[in-house]
């Protein structure tokens, strides 16, 4: 017996059909939830170590001041590499096993194909971002309360920083999956990864004083530090604004995702 | 109905496909013969909208692939033995593409079952052999039940039961009115599956014709000789410019005069034969002889270019 399959001729695959084949195709890879169960348990771990640091090291000496909110958000930095290098594999792991050619065959429309993909990464890293941020900071707060005056997420701006940092993470995994559609390449994708968001700040950190701090705050490691503190929520002479800052991450990630769309398009599979 | 028109390929200064024109008809098994790096795969990914061509076009059904209402539907093909993320079961790997077309997913359990690939569903197909990889390829063209089929050296790393299998496949298909577009650097693979072939080397097309033809025009007759008297009968063929090949002490193959003149030209002079047969060159000879000129024509551009 052999399934009758209708003529329905109305139009190329649609984003629907996509979204469905893409949604198959991230969820029935093991190492795609082994790494994300990766990110949470090493996001919320090394979150609840500091938080426990930052217990200790109050109790000791009575006037050591500690924030609260980034403490607890120690652990976003490492969640950040984690999934940043998901968003790359879910590109380039397409590539080096030849599986894009099965997906351009069934999907020729190259700038359908990767907004499904885009879309269908993005909302997992959003819900997974925020999960981490959330449980961070909650477990934090409970583990610091005591020695230390904690915050609670209904104080002023404490929602917008846990919320706002979740989100950056899921942000900057979007321009990693960019990253490896114009790389190509899982391990130059992933090092340029790395390389632009724990590296640069490195070598732009011992430049002469004022060039020093203006390149540095347009840098996605020094906008994500603006985003877990609450301390300010303006912008100063060495950092934006928190809100200011994301849009400028949020520029950069549209402009790779604008390259990567071309580059698709443009290049041969 | 693939058309390929005026197609060329360069990856740098590499030119891989060079100013192709054929049409692949229904109904018939067509096969697309070319030594190694001929530009078969090349062609392939450019019918398919893999690649895109340097200049020229291919159309299916007169449409570029990339507007195909339905690609799965019209087209299916195996590109590289293997085209599947290894963590990935066969059965999911096929469940996504089914999905990308709106393809109902009990087509899913059907090639499984035709490809014979129903016991290894669940299996992560990382682990797959290469004749497994291959009829998993096999397994996700035949997906969309597409009127076209086409495999880009299918029989790579197949057992030989999974040779016969494939073979008698395409035929079926298309004895149903499909058009199947077979590769292969083997010419004897093609004589066995195909009646119809075309053939390239360096890019270019060096011949669009039945696979009996094709032979026929390309195998030099030669015809074997037996004599006691055969260095007689070889200072004879010499004189007359015949092609003369010593095989053992008393045996000679000889091309370039037809069997009958070389035996009236054996009774004319009172030499006896103990053997006259015509030979029919094998299919790898014939393919040989055609690589061979098209490497020769590699060797002699230069010249040729300089006009
Ligand atoms: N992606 C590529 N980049 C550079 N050169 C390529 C690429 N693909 C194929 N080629 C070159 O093009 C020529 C034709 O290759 P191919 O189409 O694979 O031949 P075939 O399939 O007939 O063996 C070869 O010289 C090959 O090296
Ligand atoms: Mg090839």
């Amino acid at each position: 017996m052999i399934t009758v399959l209708d003529d329905n001729t109305q139009a190329t695959p649609s984003l629907s059909s996509a979204l469905r084949s893409e949604w198959i195709k991230i969820r029935s890879v093991r190492s795609t939830v082994i790494t994300l169960g990766v990110m949470v348990i090493l996001g919320i771990g090394i979150s609840d170590l500091a938080s426990l640091a930052g217990r200790a090291a109050v109790t000791r000496h009575a006037h050591h001041i500690i924030n609260p909110v980034s403490q607890s958000l120690s652990g976003m930095l490492l969640a950040q590499i984690v999934i940043g290098v998901l968003g790359v594999l879910a590109f380039t792991g397409e590539i080096s096993s030849n599986t894009i050619k099965t997906s351009v065959a069934a999907i020729p429309n190259r700038t359908v194909l990767l907004t499904a993909k885009l879309i269908t990464f993005a909302v997992i890293s959003v819900v997974v971002s925020e999960l981490v941020a959330f449980a961070c900071f909650f477990s934090g707060q409970a583990i610091m309360s005591g020695p230390i005056a904690t915050a609670s997420i209904s104080q002023p701006h404490v929602f917008g920083a846990v919320a706002g940092t979740g989100l950056f993470v899921a942000l900057l995994s979007i321009f990693a999956l960019s990253l490896g559609v114009i790389i190509r390449r899982s391990a130059g994708a992933i090092s340029a990864f790395v390389g632009l968001y724990l590296v640069l700040p490195l070598l732009v950190a011992p430049l002469p004083s004022p060039y020093s701090t203006d390149i540095s705050k347009f840098l996605p490691f020094n906008v994500a530090r603006t985003l877990d503190t609450i301390a300010s929520t303006s912008s100063s002479t060495t950092s934006f604004a928190p809100l200011t800052g994301f849009l400028l991450v949020a520029l950069y990630t549209a402009v790779m995702v604008g390259v990567a769309y071309y580059l698709l398009n443009s290049r041969d599979v | 109905m693939i058309e390929v028109k005026n197609l060329s390929k360069s990856y740098g200064s590499v030119v891989a496909v060079s100013n192709l024109n054929f049409q692949v008809t229904p109904g018939t098994v067509t096969g697309f013969l070319g030594p190694n790096g001929a530009g078969k795969s090349t062609t392939m990914r450019m019918i398919m909208g893999i690649d895109h061509p340097t200049s020229g076009e291919a159309l299916i059904n007169g449409r570029p692939y990339r507007e195909l209402a339905q690609p799965l539907r019209t087209v299916g093909a195996l590109l590289e033995a293997k085209a599947y993320h290894p963590g990935r079961t066969a059965e999911n790997h096929l469940l996504a593409v089914a999905a990308a077309n709106h393809l109902p997913s009990a087509r899913v359990k059907e090639v499984l079952e035709q490809t014979g690939l129903t016991s290894v569903a669940h299996r992560r197909a990382g682990n797959f052999s290469l004749g497994m990889s291959q009829r998993l390829g096999i397994a996700t063209a035949l997906l969309g039940d597409p009127e076209i089929l086409l495999l880009d050296e299918p029989v790579n790393g197949l057992d030989p039961e999974g040779i016969q299998w494939i073979r008698s496949l395409m035929q079926s298909l298309a004895e149903r009115g499909r058009t199947i577009f077979v590769s292969s650097h083997l010419m004897s693979e093609m004589a066995l599956t195909a009646s119809h072939v075309i053939v390239i080397g360096q890019g270019k097309l060096i011949a669009d014709t039945t696979v009996d033809r094709f032979i026929a025009d390309h195998s030099e007759l030669r015809t074997k000789v037996r004599s006691p008297q055969i260095q007689e009968l070889e200072a004879l063929l010499n004189a007359r410019n015949a092609k003369v090949n010593r095989t053992d002490p008393s045996t000679i193959e000889v091309s370039g005069m037809t069997t009958e003149q070389i035996g009236e030209l054996a009774s004319g002079n009172a030499i006896t034969l103990h053997e006259l047969s015509p030979m029919v060159a094998s299919l790898e000879e014939v393919f040989m002889e055609l690589t061979q000129g098209s490497v020769e024509y590699r060797a002699t551009e230069p010249v040729g270019a300089a006009s």
